[in-house]
């Protein structure tokens, strides 16, 4: 802090930097030398010494709002990282059945379910959520090497398709926590709604999460339907023309989907479709 | 990568946990994100613990880890998901600080310091709050120390004139006059 004054003029970064006692007792008494002959630097002086504030004092708090079991979590995991999932890097070749074959499935689902349940365990491990941005499974089926094109509703399928009752056991029951979940993961696709505002008889809402579908944010909130059936309400942002409530079934799960100017939503789940579609339009209600 | 090295960071890490996601919430003003920035800074830094220098503080070195992480991965991120930038109001204090609600200068100083564009709230928090000197903050942000200076400078201008009803007075002053 000594070449200071071979500078002109004297600045704000010189009289922070006295304020906050970074200069040799030699120049400091030269500084104030000056000071006490220029009323204007006394002033500027004077707004620098109004700047500060008891900021180490106002910061100690948050460290005392930290997540710290979270936080040890975290660091276990990333001292003892999980293996990485073997991925199959070349479709298998389709060849045309001869009579007599039979088609070979996999009991698990196939690479499509696979990898969705590489997402779930990445979400869930430890019931610990590593990151809250959570990609949807990208390993689609492939058929002699062409890729079978899907919509965010199918991939939302392929994934709410893993999910039991027990996927949401740990979700927490506290409101203020719901809350912030809700409002945390809303936010990435600028809303913000609270529980009470998503709540439809007789879902039990249980957790929000952020999922990665082509980059974009895709919010998913778990409920359960009558105690016992997860069911969820899913929302990404989209541009193409609104529609009413409409029906589907994906995955043998029921689908209630519709769109507004702005988001798609559907509710999906392995309940009645009359329940989904009362659902949806209760939603669509409460959201408009 | 010496064990030795290893052991340091792991260590390191573990120490300062809450303060790297207290840091993190102040880049980023979400928890989510702070608790993301944390998860990152614990892996690159143990992938990367043969390059912390014995004898260095390794608070520092991981501050600026979790900076650098901020800078060129995350932050762009954010931006994508158009969620911008908020204020203390909705994340430091809304969004699950107890403590702060209930400490009404806590709480004012806060908001008043996530007002400040984010470089220099950075900056403020590094060397008023962790105590980096200005040699160490330019370092973990990776800017020159004249740099750290002005932000210091720009940023006390501001909340000085929060509490003062004369109007913005001019940046320099030419003490020959």
């Amino acid at each position: 802090m000594n070449n200071w004054r071979d500078q002109e003029p004297v600045t704000d970064e010189d009289l922070v930097a006295y304020l906050d006692g970074k200069f040799e007792k030699e120049d400091t008494e030269w500084l104030e030398r000056e000071i006490n002959m220029d009323r204007a630097l006394m002033e500027r002086l004077e707004l620098m010494r109004r700047g500060n504030r008891s900021f180490a004092q106002a910061y100690d708090l948050l460290l005392k709002d930290a997540p710290n079991k979270r936080l040890k979590q975290i660091l276990k995991l990333a001292k003892n990282p999980p293996p990485p999932p073997v991925r199959k890097t070349q479709p298998e070749p389709v060849t045309p059945m001869a009579p007599g074959d039979h088609v070979h499935r996999e009991p698990w689902g196939g690479w499509p379910v696979l990898a969705a349940a590489i997402v779930l365990l990445a979400v869930f491990a430890g019931g610990l959520v590593t990151s809250r941005f959570v990609s949807l499974p990208n390993e689609l089926p492939q058929i002699a090497g062409v890729p079978v094109v899907q919509g965010w509703r199918a991939r939302v399928a392929i994934y709410q398709k893993l999910f039991v009752k027990e996927t949401l056991a740990r979700a927490s029951q506290n409101a203020q926590v719901q809350s912030a979940n809700l409002r945390a993961a809303l936010a990435n696709v600028g809303l913000d709604l609270s529980v009470g505002s998503l709540s439809v008889e007789p879902l039990d809402f249980k957790r929000a999460e952020v999922l990665n579908f082509k980059g974009k944010a895709l919010v998913q909130v778990a409920y359960l339907f009558e105690g016992e059936t997860p069911v969820s309400f899913c929302i990404i942002r989209s541009k193409k023309p609104a529609f009413g409530v409409k029906e589907e079934q994906r995955e043998g799960l029921n689908i209630a989907h519709w769109r507004s100017d702005e988001y798609g939503f559907m509710v999906i789940g392995d309940v009645p479709q009359k329940d989904l579609n009362r659902i949806a339009k209760t939603l669509k209600q409460q959201l408009s | 990568m010496s064990d030795n090295d290893h052991e340091i960071v792991s260590t390191g890490l573990a120490e300062c946990l809450a303060r790297l996601w207290r840091y993190g919430l102040v880049l980023s003003g979400n928890r989510d994100m702070a608790e993301d920035l944390v998860q990152a800074t614990c892996v690159r830094a143990l992938e990367k613990s043969h390059q912390f220098q014995p004898g260095t503080r390794v608070d520092r070195w991981l501050f600026s880890i979790l900076n650098s992480i901020w800078k060129n991965e995350m932050r762009s991120q954010k931006i994508r998901l158009g969620e911008g930038f908020v204020d203390a109001e909705e994340v430091l204090i809304t969004d699950g600080a107890k403590e702060v609600e209930t400490n009404i200068l806590a709480r004012q100083v806060l908001t008043e310091v996530q007002s400040l564009p984010e470089v220099q709230r950075a900056t403020v928090f590094l060397v008023y709050a962790e105590g980096l000197s200005y040699k160490e903050a330019a370092e973990a942000l990776d800017v020159p120390m004249g740099t750290v200076m002005s932000r210091l400078a720009a940023a006390r201008a501001k909340l000085g004139q929060l509490n003062e009803d004369a109007p913005a007075r001019r940046k320099k002053v030419d003490r020959r006059k």
